[in-house]
C-alpha cells in the first residue's frame, strides 16, 4: 500500500511504513474472560431500585379490528403502575430503524402483535393484569401466502410501516393491494427474448427459502430508567445510536436526553438492528409510571414478535450455450414480507447476486415484495444474499450437468470482470477465482468422483458441492461513523466507539487497529463502547459494516493522536515530528534508532491535567468503483438414502477480505456462519399453522438449530489483497460466509445421491420423497 | 432471568404412601413431580385445558428413599425405581451388559442435561410433544377439548403413520419401544396399594386423553424387566432429524431369540410412528422358525410397516422405518448391513 486512499473526512494519514506489530496476531478477545465465566454483566442482570416489570398483552388473531378495549381493571389491580393501549396511545408511532411504525392501530395484522402494555410491581401482579384486559376483536380474514396475497381478490393486510420519504429504509409508498409500495423491482440488461435463442439449454426451476429465525442466546431484555427529564436505556441491542435516535423519536424527546447503554450483549445476528418494538412500550411505560422499568421476552415471544429472514419463492430460468457461455437469465422472487420488514423491501438485495456473479449479457429479474398477516421480517446474517445465492448456485450447478460441464469450469467460464457489466465499473479489488480454486483444491475437487464406485453399494452416498457468492461488507449508506482515541498521562489509551461488540470482536478489533496505529501494544489499548453518553455518533453492529466503516475512522483518530503526541515528543528526542516511528511501546527517531523513548514517557510530557484526544470519521465510498468481498465455498456431503439424512463432513471456506487483521476472530466468522447455515439448510423448520396462522414451534426444542453434532470439519481460508480504501485493506467477514452453505450442500447431495432439492430446509421426508421412496 | 413459573406449593414426599395421600388429597390441583423436565416446560409455557389444569401444588418423589436405584438379581431380572435418572440407566454397566437395548434408548433421549434430571417414570409418562398440544392456543382432545388440530393442520415429524384413533401424536418414548421389547413390567402403587401391569398393557390408545392406565393418584414406583434367555440378542435404532434434543421420527426396537442360525422367538417394536409403542406380531411371526437370513428380514421389514397409513405429510416414515427395521433386524442378528 503506497497511496493513502483511506475513505476518511480530510486528508487521509500516510500508510504506515513499517511492518505491522498488532495486526495479523490472533488476540484473544478482549471480553472473552467475563462471558465464558459468567461474570458479564447483560442488560436482564440490571436491578435498579423501585423497578416494574413490564409485560405485553398480544394479539391471538392474524387479522382483526379492535372494537373496544376496557384495561379498567387492570388498572385497578393493586401493583399495576401503568397500562397502555390504543385507549390512551391511539396515533403513537414507533420507529424501528427510523421506520415509522403504529404502535397500536386499530387493525391488527398478526397472531402475536402488540394489543397492550403493563408495568406492575413484579411479573405474577403484570401477568394477572395482562389477563383482567378485555379486548373486543372484530375477526378479519387473514392471508399468509404472498402468491395469494397479490391477487386482485385478496384481502388486503394493514402493514405496520408507514410510508416516510425521509428515511431512505421506510417505503415510499402505502402498498397498491398488497404489493410493497405498489411496485416491483426490475433489474435488467440486454435482450432477453434473444438470448433464449441463443441457448443451446433453457432450463426452468423454482426455488423455495423458509423463514429463519435468530434464536440467539440472550432473549431480548431492556431495563428503562426515567428521572423525569432524562432516560437511560439498558438495552441488548447492536446499535446504541440507532436506538437512541428510534427511542427519542418515539417519544418526543430530544436525543441527547436518551442514553442508550449495552455493556455485553448476547447474539443478534441482525435482529437487534434497531429499537425493538417491545422497547418502545417498556419506555413508554417507565416515563409514566416515573419507575424504571425491566422487559424481558420470552422464548415463544422472541420467536413471534421479532423480525427475522423473510420466506421466498423464485422462479428462475436460464439459457446456456454447449460451451458453458451464459445467454440469458429470468427470474422473479417474490419475498414474503410479513406485516412489515427493516429496509422494507431489501432494496433489490435478493436479485443483486444473480445480476452481478456472473458474466451474462442478456438479464431481467424481478424483486415482488408482498405483505401478508405474518409476523415481521428483517436484518439476518445476510438475509437477502443468502437466498439470492442459493437460487443462483443450485441453477448453475443444474446447468453444468445439463451440459456435461464441471461446475466449478462453468463458473470459472462465466466469470465476471466488471462490477457493472453495461458501465464496466471496475471492482476495488475481486479475486473470487483465487477464492474457488484454494476451496475446491481443499477438498479434492479434482478427483470428486472418487466416491462413484462406494457409492453404488448400500445407503450412504458421499459427494461434494461447491457455490461461490458476493457479499458487501464495505460500509453502507450514510457512512456516519466517527471515533476518537484519547491518549492519558498514565500512557494509556481509549477508543472511544458508539457501536456495539455483538460478539464478533468488534471491541477487540478497534483496540488493535488503534494500538497499530500508535505503535503501542494491544493491552494498553481499552476500547470504550456501548455508550451513547462518551460516543460520537457510529453505525449500528449488522450488514458486516464495523471493520469496513468503523476501521478507517479509528486509524485516523489514532493517526492524528500519534501526531500530536509526536509534536510533544520530538523535542526530548531531538528531531522533527515526521522522523518518529513507534512501534509496541517505543518512540524511535527513523535514522537515528537509539534516540528513543518508550510510549509512557512521552506521555509523561502531556501537561498536568490533560489528555491527547483526536477524532477521525469516514466518508462514503466512490461512486465510479464497485465494493464487495467475495467467496466460494466447497462442502463434502453424506447421504443417507435409507433414512433421508444429510450430514456435512467437511467445508472448505475461502473468503476474500482485504486483510486479516485477527486470525482468530476471522476463523470464528467461518465456524459461525457455517454452523448458522447448516442449520437454515437441513433443520430450521418454522412451522405456522395454516388456517390460524399461529406459529407451532415457537421453540428451541421444534425449532431445530444446530448443535455441535451437526458442526462438520470447517477448513478457512483467508484471502488477503490489497483494497487502500479501507483500514489496513481491511473489510468484512461476519455474515457472508452463511452464503453459500445452502447451494452448496444442495449440490453436494445432487453429487452424492442423483436428486435436486429446490427447497429448503432440506429435511430427510424431502431428500426420501426426492429418492421416490415417499409420495 | 424471567420468572415464567407461577407460585406453585412444592411437597417433599418422604414415602410412596405420603406421595399418595397427597395426589388423593389435592385431586387434579397436584402433579408428582421428579426430574420435571417435561411437567415444568408445560408449566412455563402455560399448557392447559378443561383435562389438564396448571397444577398448584407438585409432590416431589425424588424425596421418597430407594426410589433411585438399579438392583440386578441373576436369574431374576432388572428392577430399576421410578426416579433414576437416564444418564444412570445408560452408564450402569449391569443394563449395558445384560439389557443392552435399554441403555442405548436411554443413551438416545434429549440431552446430556434433560437425561441427568429426567427419570425413567417420567420418561413413561411424558404428554404428547404434539407441537398444537405445546403451544397454549390450541385447546386439543388432548388437553380436554373437542377435536384434534393436527389431522388437518401440520403433522410432518413428532405425528403417527398408523392413524388409529382422535389423537394423531407420536407416542415420543425411546425407553418404552425398549421396554416393551424386553417385556417389562411397570410397578403402580395407588391408594389400594401395588399392582405390576405388564407393559404391553401400560398404554392406551388415541381415543383416550390420557396416554397410560395411570390413575392421577397413582404413581409410577418401578420398573422391572425379567432376565432374559441366553440366546437374546436385541437392537435400538432411533432416526430423527437433529443428533441431540430430538425425539425420533421413528425408532425400532428389536429382541430376538436365536439358536443355530433360526429365530426361536423375535419382538419389534416401534416407536415414534403410533400413539403407542406400537408391536408389529405380523413381522415377528415372519422371522420366528426362518433361518437368520437377510432376505428373511426384507421380507419382516416389510411387513412390519403393511398396515400404515400415512398422514398427507408423513409418508415418508413408512420407507424411513421399513429400513430402520430392516437394520435393526441386521444388527441383532449379527449381520452386516451394507453401509
Ligand atoms: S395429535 Fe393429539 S395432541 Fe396433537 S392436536 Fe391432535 S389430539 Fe392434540
Amino acid at each position: 500500500m503506497t497511496e493513502a486512499k483511506l475513505l476518511v473526512q480530510g486528508i487521509p494519514p500516510e500508510p504506515l511504513d513499517r511492518p505491522f506489530t498488532v495486526i495479523g496476531h490472533s488476540i484473544s478477545r478482549i471480553d472473552g474472560v467475563e462471558k465464558v465465566s459468567g461474570t458479564a454483566e447483560y442488560a436482564g442482570d440490571i436491578q435498579l431500585p423501585n423497578m416494574l416489570c413490564a409485560k405485553i398483552l398480544r394479539c391471538p388473531h392474524a387479522h382483526a379490528r379492535i372494537l373496544k378495549i376496557d384495561t379498567s381493571k387492570a388498572e385497578a389491580l393493586p401493583g399495576v403502575k401503568a397500562v397502555i393501549s390504543r385507549n390512551n396511545f391511539p396515533d403513537w408511532l414507533t420507529y424501528w430503524y427510523l421506520i415509522p411504525q403504529f404502535a397500536f392501530p386499530e387493525i391488527v395484522s398478526y397472531v402475536g402483535q402488540e394489543v397492550a402494555a403493563v408495568a406492575a410491581v413484579d411479573i405474577d401482579t403484570a401477568e394477572r393484569a395482562l389477563k383482567l384486559i378485555e379486548v373486543d376483536y372484530q375477526e378479519l380474514p387473514a392471508v399468509f401466502d404472498p402468491e395469494e396475497a397479490l391477487k386482485p381478490t385478496s384481502q388486503k393486510v394493514t402493514p405496520l410501516d408507514v410510508p416516510d420519504s425521509t428515511c431512505p429504509r421506510a417505503p415510499a409508498a402505502w402498498p397498491v393491494g398488497n404489493l410493497y409500495e405498489g411496485k416491483t423491482d426490475i433489474h435488467t440488461r440486454g435482450d432477453i427474448a434473444k438470448g433464449f435463442q441463443d441457448a443451446d439449454v433453457v432450463i426452468e426451476e423454482v426455488y423455495n427459502t423458509s423463514y429463519q429465525f435468530h434464536a440467539t442466546l440472550q432473549t431480548r431484555s431492556s431495563v428503562i430508567d426515567w428521572d423525569g427529564e432524562n432516560m437511560t436505556v439498558h438495552d441488548s441491542c447492536q446499535g446504541v445510536w440507532q436506538v437512541s435516535q428510534d427511542i427519542a423519536k418515539s417519544l418526543g424527546l430530544p436525543m441527547e436526553k436518551v442514553r442508550v447503554v449495552v455493556k455485553y450483549q448476547g447474539g443478534g445476528f441482525g435482529s437487534k438492528a434497531g429499537a425493538q418494538r417491545y422497547l418502545h412500550y417498556a419506555s413508554r411505560l417507565a416515563m409514566m409510571a416515573g419507575r424504571p422499568v425491566r422487559i424481558e421476552l420470552t422464548r415463544p415471544e422472541e420467536f413471534i414478535s421479532h423480525p427475522h429472514r423473510h420466506a421466498t419463492k423464485t422462479y428462475l430460468k436460464m439459457g446456456v450455450k454447449r460451451d458453458g457461455t451464459l445467454t440469458a437469465m429470468e427470474g422473479r422472487s417474490i419475498l414474503n414480507l410479513g406485516v412489515g420488514s427493516t429496509y422494507g423491501n431489501q432494496k433489490e438485495k435478493l436479485i443483486e447476486t444473480a445480476f452481478e456473479l456472473y458474466e451474462c449479457p442478456n438479464v431481467k429479474l424481478e424483486q415482488v415484495a408482498v405483505y401478508t398477516n405474518t409476523p415481521l421480517t428483517g436484518y439476518m446474517r445476510s438475509v437477502m444474499r443468502a437466498i439470492g445465492d442459493f437460487f443462483l448456485e443450485a441453477h448453475m450447478d443444474r446447468l453444468a450437468v445439463e451440459i456435461g460441464m464441471d461446475p466449478l469450469d462453468l463458473r470459472m467460464k462465466n466469470y465476471a470482470v466488471f462490477g457493472d457489466q453495461v458501465k464496466k465499473l471496475p471492482y476495488s479489488a475481486k479475486n473470487l477465482d483465487k477464492c474457488m480454486k484454494i476451496s475446491t483444491d481443499a477438498i479434492d475437487w479434482k478427483h470428486r468422483d472418487r466416491f462413484v464406485e462406494d457409492n453404488k453399494n448400500g445407503p450412504i452416498k458421499r459427494g461434494i458441492g461447491m457455490a461461490s457468492y458476493m457479499y458487501d461488507g464495505v460500509g453502507m449508506a450514510p457512512f456516519k461513523a466517527s471515533a476518537d482515541v484519547v491518549i492519558k498521562r498514565n500512557g494509556t489509551v481509549e477508543v472511544l466507539a458508539g457501536v456495539v461488540d455483538i460478539g464478533g470482536g468488534q471491541a477487540t478489533m478497534m483496540a488493535m487497529l488503534a494500538a497499530e496505529e500508535l505503535g503501542v501494544n494491544v493491552n494498553s489499548v481499552k476500547t470504550v463502547w456501548g455508550d451513547t453518553g462518551p460516543t460520537q455518533f457510529a453505525p449500528g453492529t449488522h450488514a458486516s459494516r464495523m471493520t469496513a466503516e468503523m476501521g478507517p475512522a479509528v486509524v485516523q483518530a489514532a493517526a492524528n493522536a500519534r501526531k500530536k503526541l509526536f509534536e510533544l515528543t520530538a523535542q526530548r528526542l531531538s528531531a522533527e515530528p515526521i522522523e518518529l516511528r513507534s512501534a509496541l511501546g517505543k518512540i524511535q527517531v527513523s535514522r537515528d534508532q537509539q534516540r528513543s523513548m518508550s510510549f509512557e514517557e512521552a506521555c509523561q510530557l502531556i501537561p498536568d491535567g490533560e489528555e491527547i484526544r483526536a477524532s477521525g470519521s469516514r466518508k462514503p465510498n466512490p461512486k465510479d468503483i464497485v465494493f464487495h468481498t467475495f467467496g466460494s465455498q466447497a462442502c463434502e456431503v453424506e447421504v443417507n438414502t435409507d433414512t433421508g439424512a444429510v450430514r456435512v463432513l467437511r467445508v472448505a471456506s475461502a473468503h476474500e477480505l482485504g486483510k486479516v487483521l485477527n486470525p482468530k476472530l476471522v476463523d470464528s466468522q467461518h465456524y459461525g456462519g457455517i454452523i448458522m447455515g447448516i442449520g437454515y439448510t437441513l433443520l430450521e423448520d418454522p412451522e405456522f399453522d395454516s388456517k390460524t396462522g399461529i406459529m407451532l414451534n415457537p421453540d428451541l426444542h421444534q425449532y431445530r438449530i444446530p448443535t455441535s453434532l451437526e458442526v462438520p470439519e470447517i477448513l478457512p481460508f483467508n484471502i488477503e489483497a490489497p483494497d487502500p480504501f479501507f483500514a489496513y485493506s481491511a473489510k468484512a467477514v461476519g455474515e457472508a460466509p452463511i452464503v453459500p452453505v445452502a447451494p452448496s450442500v444442495r449440490n453436494a447431495i445432487y453429487h452424492a445421491a442423483g436428486i435436486w432439492i429446490n427447497s429448503l430446509p432440506i429435511t430427510p421426508d424431502a431428500v426420501l420423497k426426492a429418492l421416490g421412496k415417499s409420495k | 432471568m424471567l420468572y415464567e413459573i407461577p407460585q406453585i406449593e412444592h411437597v417433599n414426599a418422604r414415602s410412596t404412601e405420603e406421595a399418595i395421600y397427597w395426589l388423593s388429597r389435592y385431586g387434579d390441583k397436584a402433579k408428582v413431580i421428579a426430574g420435571g423436565t417435561d411437567l415444568l416446560s408445560l408449566i412455563k409455557d402455560k399448557i392447559n385445558g378443561p383435562q389438564m389444569p396448571i397444577p398448584e401444588v407438585l409432590i416431589n418423589i425424588k424425596t421418597i428413599p430407594e426410589m433411585d436405584r438399579i438392583d440386578y438379581s441373576p436369574g431374576k431380572g432388572l428392577s430399576i425405581g421410578a426416579t433414576t435418572t437416564l444418564y444412570d440407566i445408560e452408564s450402569s454397566n449391569e443394563v449395558r451388559e445384560k439389557f443392552g437395548m435399554l441403555a442405548d434408548a436411554a443413551h438416545e433421549v434429549a440431552t446430556n442435561q434433560i437425561r441427568n434430571m429426567g427419570t425413567i417414570g417420567g420418561n413413561l409418562v411424558q404428554r404428547p410433544w404434539c407441537w398444537y398440544f405445546r403451544v397454549p392456543q390450541f385447546n386439543c382432545y388432548k388437553k380436554g377439548g373437542p377435536q384434534c388440530y393436527a389431522i388437518s393442520g401440520s403433522h410432518k415429524y413428532y405425528f403417527s403413520m398408523l392413524g388409529l384413533g382422535v389423537c394423531v401424536m407420536a407416542h415420543p418414548s425411546d425407553t418404552a419401544p425398549a421396554l416393551m421389547a424386553l417385556g417389562a413390567e411397570i410397578v403402580v402403587a395407588g391408594e389400594s396399594g401395588q399392582r405390576r401391569v405388564p407393559i404391553d398393557g401400560f398404554f392406551l390408545g388415541p381415543q383416550e386423553v390420557f396416554e397410560t392406565v395411570l390413575k392421577p393418584n397413582e404413581i409410577i414406583t418401578e420398573v422391572f424387566i425379567p432376565e432374559q434367555p441366553p440366546n437374546t440378542r436385541g437392537s435400538f435404532l432411533k432416526s430423527r432429524l437433529r443428533g441431540t434434543w430430538d425425539f425420533a421420527l421413528s425408532s425400532v426396537a428389536a429382541r430376538l431369540q436365536i439358536t443355530n442360525g433360526s429365530y426361536d422367538d423375535a419382538k419389534i417394536i416401534l416407536g415414534g410412528v403410533a400413539p403407542f409403542p406400537f408391536r408389529v406380531p405380523l413381522a415377528e411371526d415372519a422371522l420366528r422358525g426362518k433361518r437368520v437370513d437377510e432376505e428373511v428380514i426384507s421380507l419382516a421389514a416389510a411387513v412390519a410397516v403393511k398396515r400404515a397409513h400415512p398422514l398427507a405429510q408423513n409418508g415418508y416414515k413408512v420407507p424411513l422405518t421399513q429400513n430402520l427395521v430392516k437394520r435393526a433386524l441386521m444388527s441383532a442378528s449379527g449381520l452386516e448391513a451394507e453401509v
